[in-house]
C-alpha cells in the first residue's frame, strides 16, 4: 500500500487543478478569439492550411479585382465598338442615298460632309479613353493619340504599338485585357479607309463609285461587329472564370475557417465538462486536505 | 515498501551514530522552510549504566525516559517539518543494548537509540533528478521557442505572410495601371515595409539570441553558487561522517541543492559511503570536488557559439537541463531559424533583384549605376563566377555565394553568355542595344571584374567582347572599378543625356540606315579594269581628330560570285579635295572628292559601275563626275525597331557556324515610297518590299525565317511593321532603295539580357540591396525616387509586363533546390518551429508527469505523514510516561528499602 502524505497529497492536488486549469484557459481563448489556431504551435498542420489557403484567398481575391478592373476595360471596348457599328449603320443608309440617282453634286456634298463627321466621330472612339488610357493604343497609352487623320485628310493613321496589355486573372494564366488598334481598325480591313473613300467619292459625285462602296462599307462593318462579337466572347470567358473564381473563394474561406475558426458548440460542452471536473477536483481536494488524526484528538 | 509500526524498511542511508538531534528554537522564514542546522551535543547517559548501588530498574526506567524524550524530539523534527520540501523524515532506532550476564539469565539494560536514521530511497532519488534534468533542459526549451514562435505572429495580418500579401497585391494593383506614379509609390512602400519587417525578424531573433547568452551566464552563476554550497555542505558532511555522525538534515540539504542543480545541468553524482561525501560531474567535467567547487563561465566564441568553460580551460558540454536547451538554443536553433528566413531573403533578393534590374519603363532614366556587392581586393582579376568572391561571414566584401554569375551550363562546361546594355538618348528617345559577349574561346577566355570594364571601355576584355563590334567599346558609356573599402566596386555611367538600362526593350534604330552625310564624288582620270556591276568600296577607316583628315579602305566586289578584294587604304588630307587614288587593278586611278560635312568611321561609300545610267566601261577611259556614292544599306528613309522579342527561342545561345540569334537584319527586295499604294502606272511611286530574316523555333531546333512586308498605304510611315514575336519595325516616311547583297540592316534582339547574372552578382539596378534578413533594404534609387521602378519590359508607358513577372516569382519555386516556393518556404520555417514547440511540449508534459510521479514516490518513502507521526508520539508520550512510571516504581522501592533501615 503506497504511504500518502500531506505534502504528496498536496502536490498532486495542485498538478491536476493545473492541468484542469490550462484546459479551462484554452477553451477560454478559444471561446474569447473565437478562434482555435492563435499560434502555429496550437496545430501546425492546421497553421500551414491556414497560411496557404489565406495566401490563396488573398490571390483570389486580386485575380477577381483584377477581372472587374479588365471587364470594365473590356467593356469600354465592346461599348465603342457598338458606336462604331451604329456610325456605319448611319454612313451605308448615306450611301444608299449617295446612290441614288436623283441626287445632285450639293447634296452629295452635304452627304459627305456628313460622311466626314461619322469619320471624325469613328476617330474619336478609336482614340477612347478608359481610365486615363488610350483603350486601343497597345501599350502606348497615355502619350499620344493612337489614331489621327493625315494631314491631307485621306489616311488615319495609327500610332500606337502592337503590345498587349496582360492581367493576371490565375496563379499561372494572364489574359490579353486590349486589343491593339491597328489590329482592331486597320490589319485585314481598313476600317477608317471605307469611310475615307465614300467620303471622297461623294464630294466627288461619283454616284458609281458610291454605290460600290456600300459593300465596302458593309464589310468594314462586318469586320467591326465581329471583332465586337469576340470581344464580346472574351468578356463572357473572363464572367466565366470570374464566376469559378468567387465559388473557389467561398471554398477556400470555408477551408481558412476550418482551419482556424472553433466550434462553439465543441468548445463550449468542452469548457463546461472541464469546469465540472475542475469542481469536482477541488471539492474532493478541500475534503482530503483537511482531516489529520490531530482533529481527533481531544 | 513501508511496514507498519516501527520497523523501518527502506534502503539505508547513513545511521548508526550516538548523536541526537535537538531542535534550534530560531525558526527561518525567510526563504523554503528547510531544517535548520542541527547542534551536536555529546551524550554521556550512555556509558552511565554500570553496576551500581542503585536498583536496576531505576536505571532501566531512567534509559527509557532519556531515549523515549529523544525520540519525542525525532518526531516532533518530523512534524516541524512537515512540509519543508526535500526533508526526509527520521526515526529514532531503538535497541535494547546488550544485557548483563546474571544467574539465573541476564538482566535488561533499558532501552538505547541506536541509530538516528533518515529514510530515503537513493534510486528514487536518482531518478528524480535525471527527471528534474530533462524537465529543466523541456520547459526552458519550450518557453524560448515560444518566444520564437511570439516573433513570428502569426497567423495574422503583421505578420511576414500578411506583409507579404499586402505586397503582392499592391503590384497587383500597379500590374492593372502601370502609369500611375501613385501606385508606384505605394509599390515601393510596401515593399519598404517588407524588407523591414524581415529585418525586424531578424533583429529580434538575434536579440532573443543575446537574451539567451545573458541567460546561459545567469544560470552559471546560479551552478557556480549552489555547486560552492555543495562543496561546503560536503565539507562539513565529510567532517561529521569521519567523526562517526549521521549529517541527517545537512545530507537533506545537500540532496535539495544537487536536485536543484540538475536542473540547470545532467548531472553525475558520485558518493563516498566512507566519509559520506558527494562528488558531481557534469559533461565530462567535475563541477563538485571533496570541498571545492569548480567555477564555470561562458565565453563567446568567433563563430558566434557560447563556450562554457572551467577555470583551467576545460571544455563543459551541457547535455541535460536548462542550460542543455539554451546552449541548443543558441548552437542550432535560432541561427537554424535566421538560417532560414536569409535563404529566403537572398533568394527572394536576387531573383527579384535580376527581373528589376532587365526590367525598364518610360521614367526609367539611369544615368549611373554604383555596385551593391563589394569584390575583394584581390577579386579584381578572379572570373565573376569564381567561388573566391563569395562573402565571408555574410559581412564586408564579396558576393554572397547564392549571387554568384554562372557561366557554364548544366554539365558544368563554360558557355557563351550575354549581357546587354542599352544605351538610350534622353532627348530623341532613341537607344542603341549593345551585348557584351562573352565566349569562352576568344580571348583569354577570362571574364573578370577588370575584362568586363575593359570591354566596355574598349570594346575587349578577356573573353568579352562587345557586340556589334566598336573600338570604343559601348559609346557613351564608361565603367569603372571603384576602390573601396575593403575591395573594388563596379561602376557605370553614361554621358550626357544618355540613360542605361539591360532591358530587352528595342527602341533602337539600326545605324547607317539613313544617309545624312556629304556626298562624295568620284571620278575617272584613267582605265578602270572592273566588270560591269562591279563594285568599288571606301571605308572610312579612322578620322583623324579634328576631321581634318580621313583614312579610307578600298576594295573591289566582283559581281559574278561576291568576293571583295582589299586595295589597301589611302589617307585623304582635308576636304574638300582631289586625291588621286593609285593602284586600283594595278593600273587605273580615281579621283575622290570629298564633299564638305561631317564623316564618320564606319560609313561607306561604294561606286556600282552600272549605276546613274554611266557604264564605267573596262580598260576604258571616262572623265567626269560620273556618280555619287551610295550609302551602303541604301535607304533614304530609316526605321526603328520596337517591342521586345517574346518568343521561345534563347536568343542568346548561339549554335557554332551560325550568324548570333540576337543579330536580326532588314533588306529592301524592291525600291519604293513608303505608304505609297500599288499602282499599275510604271511612272507613279511605288510602295517598298522589304524582308526582314529573324531567328526562330527552339533553341535545339532553330531555324532563320523571313517576313516580307509590303510597305503600301496600308503601313503607312509611322505604323508599327510586324516582324516576329513582338518584334516591330517603325519606317520613317520617304524611299527606300535596293540593299545591296550582304549588307543589310541588322539590329540585335535579346530576350535573356544577361544570362550569366552578371547584375545580380555585381548588385547593379537591382530592387534590393543586401542579400540577410538583416541587412535587405529596398535599394536608394527606388526608395528616393519611385518612379524608377522598371515595371515594363519595353518603354511603352502602359507596359505591365516586368511587373506581372515580379508578382510572378512568387509562385516560382526557387527555393529549397526547386521544390518550394516563397509561401511554402516561410511557413516551412514556421511550421519547423511549431513542430518543436509540440515536440517539447508533449516531452515536457510526459516528463512534468514523470516527475510527479517520482517525487510522490519520494513523499511516499521520505515524506511525512502527520497521522502518522502524530500516532508515534502517543506512542512515545505513553512509553515516556510508563518509563517515569517505573522510575517512581523504583524510587519507592528504594524508599521501602530505606524505610527498613530506619
Amino acid at each position: 500500500m503506497d504511504r500518502i502524505t500531506l505534502v504528496g497529497l498536496n502536490t498532486a492536488v495542485i498538478n491536476n487543478t493545473q492541468k484542469t486549469l490550462a484546459r479551462l484557459a484554452t477553451y477560454q481563448e478559444q471561446l474569447s478569439t473565437g478562434k482555435k489556431l492563435n499560434r502555429i504551435s496550437d496545430d501546425v498542420v492546421a497553421a500551414r492550411q491556414s497560411l496557404r489557403y489565406r495566401t490563396d484567398e488573398n490571390a483570389t481575391g486580386k485575380y477577381l479585382d483584377n477581372i472587374d478592373k479588365s471587364l470594365a476595360y473590356m467593356g469600354a471596348t465592346d461599348t465603342a465598338l457598338t458606336e462604331i457599328t451604329g456610325l456605319f449603320d448611319q454612313a451605308k443608309s448615306i450611301a444608299v442615298q449617295g446612290a441614288n440617282g436623283s441626287q445632285d453634286a450639293n447634296s452629295r456634298y452635304a452627304l459627305s460632309q456628313a460622311v466626314d463627321s461619322y469619320l471624325t466621330r469613328m476617330v474619336d472612339v478609336a482614340n477612347t479613353v478608359h481610365d486615363g488610357r488610350f483603350i486601343f493604343g497597345g501599350t502606348a497609352t497615355t502619350a499620344d493619340k493612337p489614331f489621327a487623320v493625315s494631314a491631307d485628310g485621306s489616311r488615319v493613321d495609327y500610332a500606337g504599338n502592337l503590345d498587349t496589355f496582360q492581367v493576371q486573372v490565375g496563379a499561372n494564366s494572364t489574359v490579353a485585357v486590349n486589343q491593339d488598334g491597328y489590329g482592331l481598325f486597320k490589319q485585314d480591313v481598313d476600317v477608317f479607309d471605307a469611310m475615307v473613300q465614300l467620303r471622297d467619292a461623294l464630294r466627288d459625285n461619283d454616284s458609281g463609285k458610291v454605290a460600290q462602296l456600300i459593300d465596302t462599307v458593309d464589310a468594314a462593318q462586318r469586320h467591326a461587329n465581329n471583332l465586337q462579337g469576340s470581344m464580346g466572347g472574351r468578356i463572357q470567358r473572363l464572367e466565366l472564370s470570374r464566376a469559378q473564381l468567387e465559388t473557389g473563394r467561398v471554398y477556400q474561406k470555408e477551408l481558412i475557417s476550418q482551419a482556424e475558426d472553433v466550434d462553439f458548440t465543441e468548445a463550449i460542452a468542452g469548457m463546461q465538462l472541464t469546469q465540472v471536473a475542475l469542481e469536482a477536483g477541488l471539492q474532493s481536494a478541500a475534503r482530503t486536505l483537511t482531516p489529520s488524526l490531530l482533529d481527533f484528538l481531544r | 515498501m513501508w511496514v507498519s509500526g516501527f520497523g523501518i524498511q527502506g534502503t539505508r542511508d547513513t545511521y548508526v551514530s550516538s548523536q541526537i538531534t535537538v531542535m534550534h528554537h530560531q525558526t527561518d522564514l525567510g526563504r523554503s522552510l528547510q531544517a535548520p542546522k542541527p547542534e551536536t551535543r555529546n551524550p554521556q547517559w550512555h556509558s552511565q549504566c554500570v553496576t551500581s548501588p542503585v536498583p536496576e530498574s531505576l536505571l532501566i526506567g531512567l534509559t527509557a525516559l532519556q531515549t523515549h524524550k529523544r525520540a519525542m524530539e525525532v518526531t516532533s523534527h518530523n512534524l516541524a517539518n512537515a512540509t519543508t520540501p526535500g526533508f526526509s523524515r527520521q526515526r529514532a532506532e531503538l535497541t535494547a543494548p546488550v544485557p548483563e550476564d546474571s544467574n539465573p539469565g541476564q538482566i535488561g539494560r533499558g532501552v538505547d537509540v541506536d541509530a538516528i536514521r533518515r529514510i530515503v530511497d537513493t534510486l528514487t532519488d536518482e531518478r528524480l533528478r535525471a527527471s528534474s534534468s530533462e524537465t529543466g533542459r523541456l520547459k526552458t526549451l519550450r518557453d524560448n521557442l515560444k518566444t520564437i514562435e511570439l516573433v513570428f505572429n502569426e497567423p495574422g495580418e503583421n505578420g511576414l505572410s500578411g506583409v507579404t500579401n499586402s505586397l503582392f497585391n499592391v503590384l497587383g494593383d500597379l500590374s492593372n495601371n502601370p502609369e500611375s506614379s501613385a501606385l508606384r509609390s505605394a509599390a515601393v512602400q510596401e515593399l519598404q515595409t517588407w524588407t523591414s519587417t524581415l529585418n525586424d525578424l531578424s533583429t529580434r531573433l538575434d536579440r532573443l539570441k543575446q537574451d539567451v547568452r545573458s541567460s546561459i551566464e545567469d544560470q552559471l552563476r546560479g551552478v557556480n553558487q549552489v555547486a560552492e554550497q555543495i562543496a561546503n555542505l560536503n565539507q562539513q558532511i565529510r567532517r561529521q561522517t569521519l567523526s562517526g555522525n549521521s549529517p541527517n538534515d545537512l545530507l537533506d540539504a545537500r540532496d535539495k541543492l544537487i536536485n536543484e542543480l540538475s536542473g540547470y545541468l545532467e548531472l553525475r553524482v558520485r558518493r563516498n559511503a566512507g566519509d559520506g561525501s558527494a562528488l558531481i560531474d557534469a559533461g565530462g567535467i567535475q563541477l563538485v570536488g571533496l570541498d571545492s567547487s569548480n567555477p564555470l563561465r561562458a565565453e563567446i566564441r568567433d563563430g558566434g557559439g557560447v563556450q562554457i568553460m572551467t577555470p583551467n580551460g576545460g571544455i563543459l558540454k551541457p547535455k541535460g537541463g536548462s542550460i542543455a536547451a539554451l546552449d541548443e538554443l543558441d548552437r542550432n536553433i535560432i541561427p537554424g531559424v535566421v538560417g532560414s528566413l536569409d535563404g529566403l531573403a537572398a533568394t527572394v533578393a536576387k531573383r527579384l533583384n535580376a527581373l528589376h534590374a532587365t526590367g525598364t519603363s518610360q521614367a526609367m532614366n539611369a544615368t549611373s549605376f554604383q555596385a551593391a556587392f563589394t569584390v575583394p581586393t584581390n577579386g579584381l582579376q578572379l572570373n565573376l563566377d569564381d567561388t573566391q568572391l563569395a562573402q565571408i561571414d555574410g559581412e564586408g566584401a564579396g558576393i554572397p555565394p547564392l549571387f554568384a554569375a554562372s557561366f557554364t551550363d548544366a554539365a558544368g562546361n563554360t558557355v557563351a553568355r550575354n549581357l546587354t546594355i542599352n544605351v538610350r538618348d534622353t532627348v530623341t528617345g532613341e537607344a542603341r542595344k549593345y551585348t557584351v559577349h562573352y565566349d569562352p574561346l576568344s580571348g583569354t577566355g577570362s571574364r573578370s571584374m577588370q575584362d568586363l570594364v575593359s570591354a566596355i571601355n574598349t570594346g575587349t576584355g578577356g573573353g568579352f567582347a562587345v557586340e556589334p563590334t566598336n573600338a570604343i567599346g559601348i559609346p557613351g558609356v564608361r565603367a569603372k572599378a571603384v576602390a573601396v573599402e575593403g575591395g573594388w566596386q563596379f561602376q557605370l555611367s553614361a554621358g550626357t543625356n544618355q540613360a542605361i538600362d539591360f532591358s530587352p526593350a528595342l527602341d533602337q534604330r539600326p545605324t547607317n540606315t539613313q544617309w545624312s552625310g556629304p556626298q562624295v564624288t568620284v571620278s575617272t582620270v584613267a582605265a578602270i579594269p572592273l566588270a560591269v556591276g562591279d563594285r568599288i568600296q571606301f571605308d572610312v577607316e579612322r578620322i583623324v581628330p579634328g576631321g581634318a583628315a580621313l583614312q579610307l579602305r578600298l576594295s573591289t566586289r566582283n559581281a559574278a560570285d561576291g568576293s571583295t578584294v582589299s586595295l589597301g587604304t589611302v589617307a585623304l588630307a582635308g576636304a574638300p579635295a582631289i586625291v588621286p587614288v593609285p593602284g586600283i587593278g594595278g593600273s587605273g586611278q580615281l579621283n575622290v572628292d570629298l564633299g564638305a560635312g561631317t564623316y564618320r568611321e564606319g560609313d561607306r561609300f561604294v561606286v556600282d559601275l552600272n549605276v546613274g545610267g554611266v557604264v564605267l566601261q573596262k580598260d576604258s577611259a571616262v572623265s567626269g563626275p560620273y556618280v555619287q556614292p551610295n550609302e551602303h544599306v541604301a535607304t533614304d528613309a530609316g526605321f526603328a525597331v520596337r517591342g521586345r522579342y517574346s518568343g521561345s527561342l534563347s536568343l542568346g545561345d548561339n549554335q557554332t557556324g551560325t550568324p548570333p540569334f540576337t543579330t536580326w537584319s532588314m533588306r529592301v527586295v524592291t525600291a519604293g515610297t513608303i505608304g505609297a499604294k500599288t499602282s499599275s502606272d510604271p511612272l507613279a511611286a511605288q510602295p517598298p518590299v522589304v524582308e526582314f530574316s529573324y531567328w526562330g523555333g527552339t533553341s535545339a531546333s532553330p531555324t532563320q525565317q523571313t517576313v516580307r512586308k509590303i510597305l503600301d498605304e496600308t503601313l503607312p510611315a509611322g505604323t508599327p511593321v510586324q516582324i516576329a514575336d513582338g518584334v516591330y519595325a517603325v519606317f520613317d516616311a520617304g524611299d527606300l532603295t535596293l540593299t545591296d547583297p550582304g549588307e543589310d540592316a541588322t539590329f540585335t534582339v535579346d530576350a535573356e539580357p544577361d544570362q550569366a547574372g552578371i547584375l545580380s552578382a555585381l548588385g547593379i539596378g537591382g530592387m534590393f540591396t543586401g542579400s540577410t534578413a538583416a541587412t535587405l533594404r529596398v535599394a536608394q534609387r527606388l526608395a528616393s525616387d519611385p518612379t524608377q521602378l522598371n515595371t515594363g519590359l519595353t518603354r511603352a508607358e502602359g507596359d505591365n509586363s516586368n511587373v506581372l513577372r515580379l508578382i510572378g516569382a512568387r509562385n516560382e519555386k526557387l527555393y529549397n533546390n526547386g521544390a518550394f516556393t516563397l509561401d511554402d518556404t516561410y511557413s516551412s520555417i514556421l511550421s519547423d518551429v511549431g513542430v518543436r514547440i509540440n515536440q517539447a511540449e508533449r516531452l515536457n508534459d510526459n516528463q512534468s508527469t514523470i516527475k510527479a510521479a517520482l517525487e510522490n514516490q519520494r513523499q511516499q518513502v521520505s515524506g511525512v505523514n502527520i497521522d502518522e507521526e502524530v500516532g508515534m508520539m502517543i506512542l512515545q508520550q505513553q512509553a515516556y510516561t510508563a518509563a517515569a512510571r517505573v522510575i517512581t516504581f523504583a524510587r519507592e522501592n528504594i524508599q521501602t528499602l530505606l524505610d527498613l533501615a530506619r
